[in-house]
């Protein structure tokens, strides 16, 4: 008979094997994961490092840093032009992001449909996302220009009797929605692919149970199925979408300049403005707008986390 | 197994770092760039020549003829200095900067460059220049040949900071055709006998009403060329242009209103894209401001009769002075400098600057070049260019300041909000003379 003791005895070395096995496997996944951190670390973390550390100091490309303490913070704060582009960014983002999101869905909702062509407007839908946005950016300019040459838009606007936003000049406001308007069209394609993946992802038998529970029509099934199942999927969207639209660059610099009268100068156009005379002063602002993005992130994280333990 | 697992992963991280070692060693340049010549940075010993990079943005077809007529001609001329010439497709600062941010013996720095006089300032503060005001000093005869407005231009805190290359201005385009259609007088060419501050806004007022969907002028706003364009009308209302214009001056206020009073009349129409002469090209507007540089269509234009004339005067006439310099860094040898000082001679002879300015379209910087048989022939075939000509004595340069396009920043919107926004003049350039105060610590 085995005694518990014997039983119950561990071989010698057996918990300093146990570590050393586990060791090993930590540093095998270190190993794999070590090229893409070191890509990260020199592409991403010293970049991001670096600005953080120049907007704490006067610097212009040439010459010592100057180190300034919060200076450079002070002086976006007190600039009306920041709080200007602060809050153009955020007008942006509120026009911008429901606008890619929304067509994306109309556009993947439509394409699940088993239609003739189905393959071709798939194509045709996506096409836009391959278009590089200088490229959109002329083509819209010309598209909708209103002075001092009318573009096709606004001359056809003039033939039917309306009236187009003077958006380059008199009603600055309309510039930032014909910004959008170019995104939207160049980046719906892009929500549309991932809606079309998460509408493809649903169970059928969903909508059969739904049916036999009584729901009839389309509208029904899309507002009780279709779009809370949806809800990862546009979560996702929307934190990319946000992210990507508030450090937007070209559609501002092709179609506006900024203008006009600083109607379309946001953030990341303020941070150009300023570089490389002021570098301190672009990378506070660069900082203001990384941790902006970072909490904003955060928060959505956290309000879907509360949404999901709720439902 | 676990054995295997490490054997290969050994094995793995052996090879990559024997690849690594192995690899060739590529010289990154620090920029990117059209041409992909890699200088070698070599002595002048026994015979071999110095290499010297020269960064530019001159335009493509003055670019080529440059790079097929002109370099060899130097080349033949020195064959002790191999000049590398690189286009750096866009005339960023940031990009000149970052490449002079390079330790002085890399042989990727620039050591001659070509850019705006405005960034004199930011080269000075970092001490990255030859002593151009030295060698100017010691060949008195290529320094009294220089036009002297342009040696003002070109210079920062009393010295001399760099070669003129090649200068330009801004002048008034004018649709003769409409004009005479009006029963208005086309302007003098001698800026002391041009149009009066009245007179250009009466005839504004007579073309657009003589001319159905055309305008009289075209007032540009939204990017850096309304600040630039801003100094002649500044200069001309008696504005003061020994510094960096004072936004809440007389002259200034009166500048803006002039041009705001114009559109709000309807005699005017606005533009986000100033250097843009196709409104003018339509036929949409009868009078705008724009640039020598446009020779090569406008000494083909044939749609309407047109000539050139100056910024109309007020208290004095004036023009905006702009065009590009040579800049000289402080190079690691004598051999590099002496090579740098013969490229900026030879810039300046009558040769290089006949050919470069009828070829380009941009005005000589020497006075003998200017004043040549050949040059007077060509402007003589070219009875438009006299506008431009004439005002580069009266034109008023961009303050080579190292803030100085930062003010430029400032005052966009400012303007833009008078023109698009009706906001007032006087008040909105209070504010804005506060801001620039404040950037420039005054």
């Amino acid at each position: 008979m085995i005694e518990a003791k014997t039983l119950n005895k561990k071989p010698a070395g057996f918990f300093s094997e146990l570590k050393l096995d586990r060791i090993r496997a930590l540093l095998a996944g270190y190993m794999f994961i070590l090229p893409a951190t070191a890509l990260v670390a020199v592409f991403l973390i010293y970049p991001i490092a670096f600005v953080v550390y120049i907007s704490f100091h006067k610097w212009g490309i040439l010459g010592t840093p100057q180190f300034v303490g919060f200076d450079n913070y002070l002086a976006i704060f007190k600039d009306r032009l920041f709080w200007q582009a602060a809050l153009n960014t955020a007008y942006y983002a509120v026009l911008a992001v429901p606008s890619q999101i929304g067509l994306g869905l109309l556009m993947a909702i439509l394409i699940n449909q088993k239609v003739f062509a189905r393959d071709v407007f798939r194509t045709i839908f996506f096409v836009p996302l391959a278009v590089s946005f200088v490229a959109a950016g002329i083509i819209f300019s010309w598209i909708l220009t209103t002075t001092p040459l009318q573009g096709f838009l606004p001359d056809l606007f003039a033939k039917l009797g309306l009236d187009f936003p003077l958006w380059q000049t008199t009603n600055p406001g309309w510039a930032m929605v014909m910004i959008v308007v170019m995104n939207t069209w160049k980046s719906a394609g892009y929500a549309m692919v991932i809606y079309l993946a998460g509408l493809q992802g649903i169970n059928p038998d969903y909508y059969e149970a739904a049916s036999i529970d009584g729901v009839k029509t389309e509208w029904q099934m899309f507002r009780h199925i279709t779009w809370p199942l949806l809800a990862p999927t546009t979560f996702l969207l929307t934190v990319s979408t946000i992210i990507f639209t508030v450090r937007g660059f070209e559609p501002i610099f092709v179609m506006t300049q900024g203008g006009p009268a600083g109607a379309t100068t946001t953030l990341v156009y303020y941070v150009f403005r300023k570089f490389p005379n002021l570098m301190g002063i672009s990378s506070a602002a660069s900082t203001f707008l990384l941790v902006a993005i970072v909490l904003l992130t955060v928060a959505q994280y956290v309000a879907n986390r509360q949404q999901e333990k709720v439902s | 197994m676990k054995k295997s697992f490490w054997s290969m992963m050994s094995l793995v991280l052996v090879a990559a770092v024997v690849l690594a070692a192995c690899a060739p060693k590529t010289e990154v340049a620090p920029v990117a760039i059209e041409q992909a010549a890699t200088p070698a940075a070599t002595e002048a010993a026994g015979g071999e020549a110095v290499t010297l990079n020269l960064w530019h943005t001159i335009p493509t077809d003055t670019e080529t003829y440059f790079n097929a007529e002109l370099m060899p001609k130097f080349a033949a001329a020195h064959p002790e200095c191999n000049i590398v010439v690189r286009n750096l497709g866009v005339e960023d600062p940031a990009i000149i900067r970052t490449g002079l941010a390079l330790p002085i013996d890399d042989s990727t720095r620039p050591h001659l460059w070509w850019i705006a006089s405005s960034e004199t300032g930011a080269y000075v503060e970092a001490d990255v220049l030859a002593d151009v005001d030295k060698w100017l000093n010691d060949n008195p005869k290529i320094k009294a040949n220089i036009i002297p407005a342009l040696l003002e231009l070109s210079s920062y805190d009393g010295k001399v900071r760099s070669i003129p290359w090649m200068t330009n201005n801004t002048a008034m385009w004018v649709n003769v055709d409409a004009f005479e259609k009006a029963g208005v007088p086309v302007p003098s060419q001698n800026p002391e006998e041009t149009w009066t501050w009245e007179e250009f806004a009466t005839a504004m007022q007579k073309v657009t009403e003589a001319n159905p969907g055309m305008k009289g002028f075209l007032v540009t706003i939204n990017t850096g060329w309304d600040f630039w364009t801003f100094h002649s009308w500044y200069a001309a209302a008696g504005g003061d242009v020994s510094d960096v214009p004072v936004l809440n001056s007389e002259a200034a206020i009166k500048a803006v209103q002039l041009q705001r009073d114009l559109l709000a009349n309807g005699y005017a129409t606005t533009t986000p894209t100033g250097w843009d002469a196709a409104p003018w090209y339509a036929q949409q507007v009868a009078v705008m401001a724009n640039g020598p540089w446009n020779f090569p269509n406008l000494s083909t234009f044939t749609d309407f009769k047109f000539t050139v004339v100056p910024y109309p005067r007020d208290v004095r006439p004036a023009a905006n002075l702009g065009g590009d310099q040579l800049f000289i860094a402080k190079t690691p040898t004598a051999a590099h400098e002496a090579c740098a000082f013969a490229f900026a001679e030879y810039i300046l002879s009558d040769d290089f600057q006949i050919a470069f300015q009828k070829q380009s379209g941009n005005l000589p910087v020497t006075l003998s070049a200017a004043a040549s048989q050949e040059y007077q022939a060509h402007l003589a075939k070219y009875p438009f260019m006299a506008g431009f000509v004439n005002g580069t004595p009266y034109g008023v340069a961009r303050m080579p300041i190292p803030l100085f396009n930062e003010i430029g920043n400032l005052f966009t919107p400012a303007w833009d909000a008078v023109m698009v926004n009706d906001a007032d003049v006087t008040q909105t350039f209070n504010a804005l003379q506060q801001e620039v105060d404040s950037i420039l610590g005054r």
